[in-house]
């Protein structure tokens, strides 16, 4: 295979910065053979081809000193770098950069959890950190205190926060329970946000903002600097937990029990971030599509009712939860159980009933941040593996739910693909996730599921909602949807990207934040 | 933004390494030590490379799909797709280290790749040997 190379870098110049990369981290730390190693840097759920995000070479760093002088290489030589952590942003990209020939940034072997306070419960970790290597850590050391994971757990408390993501206990706001980060900018400045910028920090995982502007959110979905450490909250873990499951029957059910929920959830008698998930989403977690449908298209109606009574769902299923002492759980279970047992057809599922189901099983574990992998069952719903997110937020309100529901399952099943979702309601808004999931070794069908989520994104944006985060194939579209005076937001962005990083070298293209000598040509 | 602020990385590393980066104040219970997971830092650049166990590995990149049971997505897509009988990985006495090294760095349909950084070298080779002695050292329940 020819070694892809960055736009304007010659092979030359290439080796010659490689040359001297390998000697600040080792040879053994610089991946450059594609054949051993270097494909695992690829985004193997693509919906182009896996030469569209090929890095031409990834490095490994250990430490602050050995980013500094990798960034000091790369600025000479004016080679893009693509910083990961934990690299497992899967339906979004992977560990794989924005364009061929970038060379990968992976802060994985940065993995040190440099400390765990369980008074004031919260950590401080560095990117390569996972959700189980601080789960193990926590459960090793008995200590009372909980994570929050992203569903798929071997993702990572840096990477995750910095791209927005979500969780499932009270405090899966990731990026709301965020305090602190050290940052190293394009010129190898370090820089510590918050309290711990001052001399004998005392608080710096406690309180966020210090003094002046708070700018840890500059660094989060960007490319204005490599976040090296970062601090997080931790739930203590409550005297007791009481998760829940409501299977709903109809639709348009999905309208009241979002209308139903808003109040709840934002005057906390619902703990946690409620979930709305759709049908085939949870019947993937048990069956796969072949056993009950073995035709094109998406699956008929009369094929998902068989279903849905054979697995004892909903056409909707909602997951929520309370923590705390006993009486306070049952209080607000009762208003709760009042308050959804208006719809009918509602029907409430414990743990009594429902362990062993994996669907509630895995739920179950999210919201108490236990790490696992169920969810990753999805992808057996037609196999092959292909996957995609679509995720638009929505409103905490009944109709603009169905609005949204209504029009991308209408262009999913015209493009012939099942609609596989859920919502998630974070305080007044909800994630909508779409997960378009294909045959990642049929070409027709990526470029199907790929002309689909093009399409999506100008639909949402017809109707005013725009995605919290994409794929690397769509970052240049969604970017142009926030345009509002003239792409004002953007320009902005990119005011600070030229300010910090004039060479273009961190992450160019990231979340479609260009530097100015690539701008135009994305 | 101009003035270059380089902190003490080697203390920093060194330091973490027995008492937290971070103290707070009145803190009752004192903050537990720091655990170094998975590269060790010596001095400056002395990076010693990770040989982790091929059951570590297992246990901490492999059994959330692989494990037995309902909770796991690629044991469940096994079974679908090549029978029960090879649906457990730590089971499957058909493997060889050569082919699961080259699928763990390359991905199969469901499975991403995992990167030198996830497992390295010596740990590959670790993580192989223990699935294929853990199949061989598995007797089906039929034959027992």
């Amino acid at each position: 295979m020819t070694k892809p190379l960055p736009q304007g870098i010659t092979l030359g110049q290439l080796n010659a910065a490689i040359a001297e990369i390998e000697k600040v981290v080792g040879k053994d730390y610089v991946y450059l053979d594609d054949v051993k190693e270097l494909r695992s840097y690829r985004d193997p759920y693509n919906t182009t081809n896996d030469a569209d995000f090929a890095p031409s070479a990834a490095v490994a760093p250990q430490n602050v000193e050995q980013i500094q002088k990798i960034l000091a290489i790369v600025n000479t030589y004016k080679i893009p770098i693509w910083t990961i952590s934990t690299g497992k942003n899967f339906a979004y990209g992977g560990p794989a950069p924005r364009k061929p020939g970038y060379v990968v940034l992976d802060l994985k072997l940065m993995n040190r959890i440099l400390e765990v306070n369980e008074k004031h419960g919260y950590a401080i970790v560095e990117p390569g950190v996972s959700y189980y290597d601080l789960y193990n850590y926590i459960q090793e050391k008995g200590l009372k205190l909980w994570i929050d994971c992203a569903a798929p757990a071997w993702g990572g408390i840096v990477g995750n926060t910095s791209e927005h993501g979500a969780g499932y206990t009270p405090y899966g706001d990731h990026l709301l329970m965020q305090c602190g980060m050290q940052v190293v900018l394009a010129d190898g400045t370090v820089v510590e946000t918050g309290m711990d910028t001052t001399p004998n920090s005392k608080t710096g995982g406690l309180y966020k903002y210090g003094q002046g502007a708070a700018i840890d959110g500059l660094f989060t979905q960007s490319n204005f600097g490599v976040i090296t450490r970062m601090g997080i909250w931790l739930m203590p873990e409550p005297p007791g937990y009481t998760p829940f499951m409501i299977t709903l029957e109809n639709e348009q059910d999905l309208e009241t029990v979002t209308d139903l929920t808003l109040p709840l959830r934002i005057n906390q008698v619902i703990h946690n971030a409620p979930m709305t998930v759709d049908l085939l989403w949870e019947a993937a977690m048990s069956v796969s599509r072949n056993q009950y449908y073995t035709g094109k298209g998406p699956m008929p109606d009369s094929h998902r009712k068989k279903m849905a009574k054979d697995l004892d769902l909903g056409i909707w299923n909602y997951y929520g939860a309370v923590y705390g002492p006993g009486p306070m759980m049952k209080n607000n279970m009762d208003v709760i159980r009042d308050t959804f047992g208006s719809i009918p057809g509602a029907k409430f599922h414990y743990d009594d009933t429902r362990k062993g189901d994996p669907g509630w099983d895995y739920r179950v574990k999210l919201m108490k941040g236990t790490p696992n992998m169920t969810e990753f069952s999805l992808l057996n719903w037609i196999g092959g593996g292909g996957h995609i997110n679509f995720s638009p937020i929505s409103a905490a309100d009944g109709k603009s739910a169905m609005r949204q529901y209504e029009m991308i399952r209408k262009s999913a099943h015209d493009f012939g693909f099942d609609y596989i979702g859920e919502f998630l309601i974070g305080w007044r808004d909800q994630h909508h996730i779409f997960m378009l999931m294909f045959n990642r070794m049929s070409a027709e069908e990526k470029k199907r599921a790929h002309d689909l989520f093009a399409l999506l994104v100008d639909e949402a944006a017809a109707l005013g909602y725009g995605e919290y985060r994409t794929h690397l194939s769509f970052m240049d579209q969604i970017a142009n949807t926030y345009s509002w005076n003239d792409n004002s937001l953007w320009d902005a962005h990119h005011a600070i990207k030229d300010e910090l990083d004039p060479n273009g070298i961190l992450s160019p293209g990231k979340q479609g934040i260009w530097p100015k000598n690539l701008r135009g040509n994305s | 933004m101009k003035k270059r602020i380089v902190i003490a990385l080697s203390l920093l590393a060194l330091t973490a390494c027995d008492q937290p980066a971070k103290e707070v104040e009145a803190t009752a219970s004192k903050a537990p030590e720091p655990i170094v997971t998975a590269p060790v830092i010596k001095e400056d650049s002395g990076y010693v490379a990770t040989n982790r166990t091929g059951k570590v590995i297992f246990n901490l990149h492999c059994a959330g799909c692989h494990d037995p049971g309902n909770a796991h997505a690629a044991t469940k897509q096994l079974a679908i797709v090549r029978g029960k009988d090879l649906a457990v990985i730590r089971q499957r006495k058909d493997l060889v280290p050569a082919y699961i090294k080259y699928i763990v760095r390359d991905g199969l349909l469901e499975m991403p790749p995992f990167r030198p950084t996830d497992i390295n070298t010596s740990e590959l080779d670790n993580l192989a040997n223990y699935i294929v002695e853990s199949a061989n050292a598995y007797t089906p329940e039929e034959n027992k």
